[in-house]
């Protein structure tokens, strides 16, 4: 079966991922952390992370890790509001949509 | 494909964004690469596909589609982007809904094998074949379209053919032309790579003749300084012909008529004056003599009449058919 997952869905997992830590965290892992829960390609994340970065819901810093300069993901004010904002629609959505198939409303 | 090797093609592929989103695209995979480890390369690079569709997924993002919902599918094998799939998923449907969403312009990235309806996702083995496959480049150019190689590998071919016929400058400036657009848009150019072969002469047939008749057209305009005194001196001399043999022909008939008349009046006088034999006889030679070379000319210019001017005719006539002999010849 197909669901269309938007973007804004991808947003969202992506805002939930990075905020797991604290101190934020870096590209591969923040891959192989959504490939948890969903499959997607290697090459799925990066424009998210960087529209995530140029909304301001995401910031960037480098840090050194075994001799070369790592780039950390942290979320923001900002992405923790969108990401609130993300869970209650989410909430709501597959709420009704649970409801429509007999489940728990 | 080697890492070193998949980065540098995307870089090269990315020189068309702002340079500094090139970077930071370039250092997230770098960073990625590496943060993944070196046993995990291979793998990784299958799963990215081909640089060129890394690229795309940059720059479509940078296109501003963020706005766009419903570019993600869940598949039974996960999240699969519609619009950039993956090479290893496939997805129920895919045709469909490829077609309904994918905007016009954007690069397609079919995969060769995406006709098939089944979800299946191919082993790692198979993936590292048919990457190694897919960058198997004969001619080392440069794709912008992976899932565009058999057509393109059909288009050769016809390429092919065309150089055998004589290398015409209007085939290779065909050919030329259909390079320029491989790089932008892999689905029209899959579509020329599939024209049947009689379509394809026929055009090459076509090219030719416009060719010439466009070159001959092309070479008398940027002859016109030069070939217009030229052509004024030629017309010159034939009309100063003409005119010569025009001439003579009236001369000579003239003469010859005068002449003959001449003569018939001296022999007429001679007869007369045949009292005198002495200057009776000498008037008539020399009216005979007259007579003579008068009949000589009438004759010559009643061979001028016969076939000189008919040959002048109808060699104007040929010379002007020249340009069209061509067409009456081919059927």
């Amino acid at each position: 079966m197909v669901f269309n997952t938007g973007s804004a869905l991808l947003d969202a997992i992506v805002l939930a991922v990075v905020s797991m830590d604290s101190e934020g965290t870096y590209g591969y892992k923040i891959t192989q952390d959504v490939r948890q829960a969903i499959e997607i390609s290697e090459s799925t994340l990066y424009p998210v992370l960087r529209r995530l970065q140029k909304d301001d819901c995401l910031e960037v810093y480098d840090m050194e890790f075994g001799g070369r300069n790592r780039r950390y993901y942290k979320i923001t004010d900002k992405g923790r509001v969108q990401l609130k904002f993300y869970k209650d629609e989410w909430e709501s959505y597959s709420g009704k949509i649970n409801y429509l198939f007999g489940g728990v409303s | 494909m080697s890492k070193i090797d998949f980065m540098k093609e995307l870089e090269s592929l990315l020189s068309d964004i702002p340079s500094d989103e090139k970077e930071e695209a370039l250092q997230y995979y770098a960073d990625y690469f590496e943060d993944a480890g070196e046993e995990n390369e291979e793998a990784i690079i299958g799963e990215l596909g081909s640089p060129a569709r890394v690229a795309s997924i940059i720059k479509a993002e940078l296109g501003g589609n963020s706005s766009e919902c419903n570019r993600g599918v869940f598949t039974e094998k996960g999240y699969q982007d519609t619009i950039l799939p993956d090479e290893k998923y496939e997805i129920v449907g895919s045709e469909r809904q490829e077609e309904d969403e994918a905007p016009a312009g954007k690069a397609r990235m079919k995969p060769e094998e995406s006709t098939s309806l089944e979800v299946s996702k191919i082993s790692n083995d198979q993936a590292k074949n048919q990457d190694g496959a897919r960058y198997r480049n004969p001619q080392g150019e440069h794709q912008a379209n992976d899932g565009y190689r058999n057509s393109q590998g059909d288009y050769r071919a016809n390429n092919g053919y065309s150089r055998s016929q004589g290398g015409q400058q209007a085939n290779d400036g065909y050919h030329n032309s259909q390079s320029g657009q491989r790089a932008n848009n892999g689905y029209n150019g899959s579509q020329s790579g599939q024209q049947a072969d009689d379509g394809y002469r026929r055009q090459q047939e076509s090219y030719k003749k416009n060719t010439n008749i466009g070159l001959i057209i092309l070479l008398c305009i940027l002859a016109i300084p030069v070939g217009l005194p030229v052509l004024a001196t030629i017309f010159g001399i034939t009309v100063a012909l003409l005119a010569t043999i025009f001439a003579l022909f009236i001369g000579f008939g003239a003469a010859g008529l005068a002449l003959m008349g001449v003569g018939v009046a001296l022999v007429i006088a001679g007869i007369i004056k045949l009292g005198i034999p002495f200057i009776g006889f000498v008037l008539c030679g020399v009216g005979l003599l007259s007579l003579g070379l008068g009949m000589l000319l009438v004759m010559l210019t009643g061979f001028i009449g016969k076939t000189v001017f008919p040959a002048i005719v109808r060699g104007i006539v040929n010379i002007c058919r020249l340009p069209f002999k061509n067409r009456s010849v081919t059927a």
